[in-house]
């Protein structure tokens, strides 16, 4: 007598079952409205329009491909910036033509200094000192490493929690919450070198 | 710049206006992440502080300033992004 083993497909119960009707459905209902969020999210990591938008193309075929990981009705803003920032730091950064722009020195200075609790602070209230200093928060921003530019961006930008930037980031709260500290630190600091430079103490 | 609260006495400040504590608590309160407990710590030190209400205050405008910097960096999403990616999920589905 012989004997037919079967082998049974593994399942996972975290995966959903949707008819392909239903991810079309999810796809134009709860992912495509994100795309403005997507593609500025994308721009200010690559800082190039093409890039951007293959960054962006990528993340959501990608999450077409994987929409069985997704529970409907669910954050799915959250669930595309995960795969956009993973995009974006394994597979794209590496192809890039432009070397990554991170300051290893910057964020190794940043994470080993004793003073990392250490706070900084810019009297930004006045008018005349907005206006002075406005157009070099761009600056100030894109020359962060990129650890650092993704957190206010997160945060600052798109208003995510730190517990939604936990999981985008995969990193505990906690740390989400002493990298922004950091972030916004090295922000004031190159905000207030250059208003020193520009004759303000 | 001290750490210790215990120099603290109404209308002379909390020892330092960089007090870790306050610092952390001020981030918390910004980012709308404080617990009660945080917030009931924050107007302990708001009350009794006056350079933690400065430097709240300070801190305040900054992020709202560099939020609304940010906020107006925002670009345009190119038209055809949405309809490109639709047809290439409609040959690679």
């Amino acid at each position: 007598m012989t004997y037919m083993i079967v082998s049974q497909p593994m399942i996972d119960p975290k995966k959903k079952d949707y008819s392909e009707r239903e991810k079309v459905a999810i796809f134009d209902t709860e992912f495509m409205p994100h795309i403005d969020s997507m593609y500025n999210f994308a721009f200010k990591l690559t800082f190039d329009e093409e890039d951007a938008k293959d960054l962006v193309q990528d993340t959501y075929l990608k999450a077409f491909r994987f929409i069985s990981s997704f529970e409907k009705g669910t954050n799915a803003k959250a669930w595309l910036f995960r795969i956009l920032k993973n995009s974006f730091i394994n597979d794209y950064r590496k192809k890039s033509k432009q070397p990554a722009k991170v300051d290893y020195q910057e964020v190794e200075t940043f994470y080993n200094s004793e003073n990392t609790d250490q706070n900084i602070t810019i009297d930004l209230r006045s008018e005349t000192m907005q206006n002075r200093i406005g157009d070099e928060v761009t600056n100030a921003l894109n020359s962060l490493g990129v650890d650092f530019r993704i957190v206010i961006i997160l945060c600052d930008l798109e208003g995510f929690t730190y517990e939604e930037m936990a999981k985008i980031l995969d990193i505990p709260i906690g740390t989400v919450r002493s990298r922004l500290h950091r972030a916004r630190n090295l922000l004031k600091e190159k905000l207030n070198k250059y208003a020193q430079s520009l004759g303000y103490n | 710049m001290g750490k210790d609260n215990s120099t603290k006495s109404e209308g002379q400040g909390c020892g330092s206006r960089f007090c870790k504590e306050f610092v952390e608590i001020v981030q918390l309160i910004l980012d709308g992440e404080a617990s009660k407990e945080h917030k009931d710590r924050f107007y302990e030190y708001y009350m009794e502080c006056n350079d933690c209400i400065s430097y709240y205050n300070i801190e305040s405008s900054t992020i709202e300033f560099l939020k609304k910097k940010i906020e107006e960096e925002k670009v345009t999403v190119p038209v055809d992004l949405a309809n490109e990616i639709r047809t290439k999920l409609g040959k690679t589905a």
